[in-house]
């Protein structure tokens, strides 16, 4: 089907906005043509599969199964569906902060398009839209099982009404992470421009993170108890409930729900309206601000080349061997300043801090007797498992050759030596944060279970390398194709994590001895891996296949 | 004397799915000691393929390529760290700055690092751009960048060097200044193979012309040598005539107004 038919729904809205209806479908046409023809990660094949995004949205009805079968029990319609839209929103802002933003104001095609007779809201209706068809695949496959358990439970007209429900909730989470850029674009500009739009990024990912913590929990009956959720007047400020009073408005007709159902339908068309009338005018120059043309010569100004006393103690501390030495330096500081990566790795890397925080903290858990603290400290393998894949993002797709030019560079030692980076200059510090308010709280004690559960993401990041088709660092770039990826492996590796921790906090409880045992099979492991396991994996042949540099 | 460079029978197809393209067909060449190689031919003749190949850079090829005596296929890391390469696109990682990128490299090469950059920082004042030595790569434009590059393939002091479109987004002045470099160099005994199709830039800097065309090398000797027989004015015309574009057709911009 081609998009002049797919966004017939908002065929008004773009001629209203001043946007070329014709345009912006042939723009969405030759974005969905080029992201099939674009490498995917860890496909090593040279174009990616045509189904490629139904494959993801098929990933993401697993997380919809997992809800679903946790909702099992509950009768009320209001909790189960507030659920479900929470975690629509969660997953969406997630997608869309990590994979689709990059998109938005992707600079790839600027030399082609901006010369061409297409105004600003022609190419942001456009670009939007082609966000919109990914996000709302995935959103369909996250909300299926959700809405086939509601048709049982609750009746068609409330599984209809759900089903409708998820494409305003969708609209919601893109349009208002839109206006929050546009808004950026309209106020700032060069690379001030760039790194606002990160950190706004990584701040914003730390809330949905927070939020996503907090707000379930709220809601979430005590022991024994039935869950219920009765709408109060407050749930106006929880978009969530906006759909979820939309969806049940047959099975629950009042006052209440009806008004938070009208500003879930208000709401995203409003914003629509506003975005497309008043932020997609300038697009086209915001296209070129992110790009950097605007400003000429960019990144100009000496760059510090020194290398601090982190550098130095990561390097022993990772034990770098003199052949990984010059790689490792050069990742060091490259990854400090590969924007694309930083902005992929930041949102990430919040993770680490804000769930064991929020659950060791403000739920109490820190006072338990037990060693529940440990389970928590396991969910950072929801970080440290992506390292290796956000390592490959970047826009340097044509400085491959430097490696293969080079004498005496070893592909095992290029990808440890990165490996090591990541681990040290990124993830260590972040896991420094949370366990050391925990010494503080534990005491001496609980150091060594620190110690072994980071050794225990160095073995995870280091298997997933293992694993993972061997990308040079910074050089695979985005694609809309790839959406949703990022949200549904650090959603997988969160529950791996869950009973290591019990398993963990289960064999050191009564033993003495564990925690020194636990260790020494880590390292074990560990050492098995990245100097075995790596050496007789990484050849020339396999990887110059792989990155296909010629 | 014997050569630095042997090929015999070489030969690159290249596959796109089910598509087999035969980029190499046959090539034979032995290049001596000090010799400027300019190597021409017209887009998709086949010069980058080749040039890649001598430098190790790519492996899935048919027939012997010998390089200073080693077999490519047996020790290309051997043959790296003898020869530079200067490839056609000016492509190094944006974020990184010259003088990191030089350190990386004689780090790889296992050169004496401030040796090497003494020397690189020469060649950043040669081509007066040294007040760029700690500004990203991103904010340079492409000349810049493409000096960079040659400067990065000349640090480990190589007897062969592999040029591959080196002036690519070079001004004026500085053409002069790589010309004037690769005549220096040929001086001291180094050998250049310099892949190009600016004809004027080969015909006054190589003192072997070699013409490949779809694949096969067409002509070979000096410019007197090939221009014996045709008294073409300029390698230029005579790589139209060989190539078989002798007559520049005219075409019309705005055919249906006439």
């Amino acid at each position: 089907m081609s998009a002049k038919h797919l966004l017939l729904p908002f065929k008004l809205f773009i001629k209203k906005s001043g946007a070329n209806y014709n345009q912006v479908a042939q723009l969405v046409d030759l974005k969905l043509m080029l992201d099939n023809r674009r490498k995917l990660p860890n496909s090593g094949k040279k174009t990616a599969p045509k189904n490629s995004i139904l494959k993801q949205a098929l990933s993401f009805v697993v997380v919809g199964v997992f809800l679903s079968l946790m909702l099992l029990n509950t009768n009320d319609p209001y909790f189960a569906i507030f659920m479900f839209q929470t975690m629509l929103i969660i997953m969406n802002s997630i997608t869309m902060l990590a994979e689709y933003s990059v998109s938005l104001f992707d600079p790839r095609e600027n030399n082609t398009l901006l010369p061409l007779p297409v105004n600003g809201q022609t190419m942001g209706w456009s670009r939007v839209m082609h966000i919109l068809i990914y996000l709302s695949v995935l959103s369909i496959g996250m909300m299926l099982p959700g809405i086939v358990f509601s048709y049982f439970k609750f009746g068609g007209i409330t599984a209809l009404l759900f089903f409708i429900s998820v494409f305003f909730n969708t609209l919601f989470t893109l349009f208002i992470t839109v206006y929050i850029y546009l808004t950026l674009i309209k106020l700032m500009d060069g690379e001030k421009l760039k790194d606002t739009m990160m950190y706004v990024q990584v701040a914003l990912t730390i809330i949905v993170i927070a939020a996503y913590q907090v707000i379930p929990r709220h809601f979430m009956p005590e022991n024994g108890q039935e869950s219920i959720l009765q709408p109060d007047w407050y749930f106006a400020f929880f978009p969530p409930a906006w759909f979820t009073s939309f969806a049940v408005i047959a099975k629950q007709p009042n006052i209440l729900n009806g008004i938070l159902a009208a500003v879930g339908i208000i709401v995203p068309i409003t914003s629509i309206l506003f975005i497309s009338k008043k932020l997609f005018y300038g697009f086209n120059d915001g296209l070129i601000k992110m790009s950097g043309q605007a400003s000429g010569k960019k990144q100009a100004g000496n760059v510090k080349d020194k290398t601090g006393l982190w550098f130095n103690i990561s390097k022993t501390i990772m034990g770098v061997t003199k052949h990984e030495y010059p790689v490792f330096k050069l990742i060091w500081k490259l990854s400090g300043r590969e924007r694309l990566f930083k902005q992929s790795l930041l949102p990430v890397l919040s993770y680490v801090v804000v769930i064991p925080a929020i659950s060791i903290f403000v739920t109490g858990d820190m006072q338990d007797t037990e060693h529940k603290y440990i389970t928590f400290l396991y969910f950072t393998i929801m970080s440290s498992s992506m390292l290796p894949t956000l390592l490959t993002i970047g826009n340097s797709k044509h400085a491959k050759w430097i490696f293969y030019s080079l004498p005496n560079v070893k592909p095992d030692k290029l990808f440890k030596a990165a490996i090591k980076v990541s681990l040290t200059k990124f993830f260590l510090p972040a896991y420094l944060i949370i366990s050391l308010p925990l010494i503080y709280f534990k005491g001496g004690s609980a150091v060594l279970d620190i110690v072994t559960i980071f050794l225990f993401n160095c073995l995870i990041t280091f298997f997933i390398q293992y694993m993972q088709t061997p990308y040079f660092m910074f050089t695979r770039e985005k694609s809309a194709a790839q959406g949703g990826g990022t949200a549904l492996k650090m959603f997988l590796a969160m529950f791996a994590g869950i009973p290591l921790g019990f398993l963990h906090a289960y064999l050191v409880k009564d033993n003495a001895l564990m925690p020194i045992i636990l260790l020494v099979i880590y390292t074990a492991m560990l050492m098995l891996i990245s100097k075995l396991g790596f050496a007789k994996r990484y050849n020339w042949d396999y990887v110059k296949n792989v990155n296909n540099a010629f | 004397m014997k050569p630095v460079i042997q090929i015999t029978n070489l030969k690159k197809t290249y596959q796109n799915g089910k598509e087999k393209k035969e980029v190499l067909k046959g090539i034979d060449l032995n290049v001596s000691p000090g010799q400027i190689i300019g190597y021409i031919g017209p887009n998709g003749a086949g010069k980058s393929t080749t040039v890649k190949i001598m430098c190790g850079l790519l492996d899935s090829f048919s027939g012997e390529v010998l390089v200073n005596g080693t077999d490519i296929k047996k020790d290309p890391v051997e043959i790296k760290s003898q020869i530079g390469y200067i490839p056609e696109s000016a492509d190094i990682y944006e974020s990184i700055t010259p003088i990191e990128y030089f350190t990386f490299i004689a780090e790889m090469r296992r050169l004496n690092v401030p040796q090497t950059l003494d020397k690189a920082k020469q060649l950043l004042k040669y081509f007066e751009i040294e007040d760029t030595a700690h500004q990203r790569v991103g904010s340079f434009s492409k000349g810049m960048k493409q000096k960079v590059l040659i400067i990065s393939a000349l640090l480990h002091n190589p007897q062969i060097i592999f040029m591959d479109e080196p002036l690519s987004g070079l001004d004026a002045n500085s053409v002069i200044k790589v010309k004037e470099m690769i005549t220096q160099m040929a001086r001291e005994g180094k050998t250049i193979f310099y892949s190009s199709h600016l004809m004027d830039i080969v015909e006054k800097v190589s003192n072997r012309i070699i013409l490949l065309h779809d694949g096969k090398i067409i002509a070979d000797g000096t410019f007197d040598e090939l221009n014996t027989e045709n008294h073409d004015e300029s390698l230029e015309k005579m790589f139209a005539r060989l190539t078989g574009h002798h007559e520049l057709n005219t075409f019309e911009l705005n055919p249906s107004e006439n």
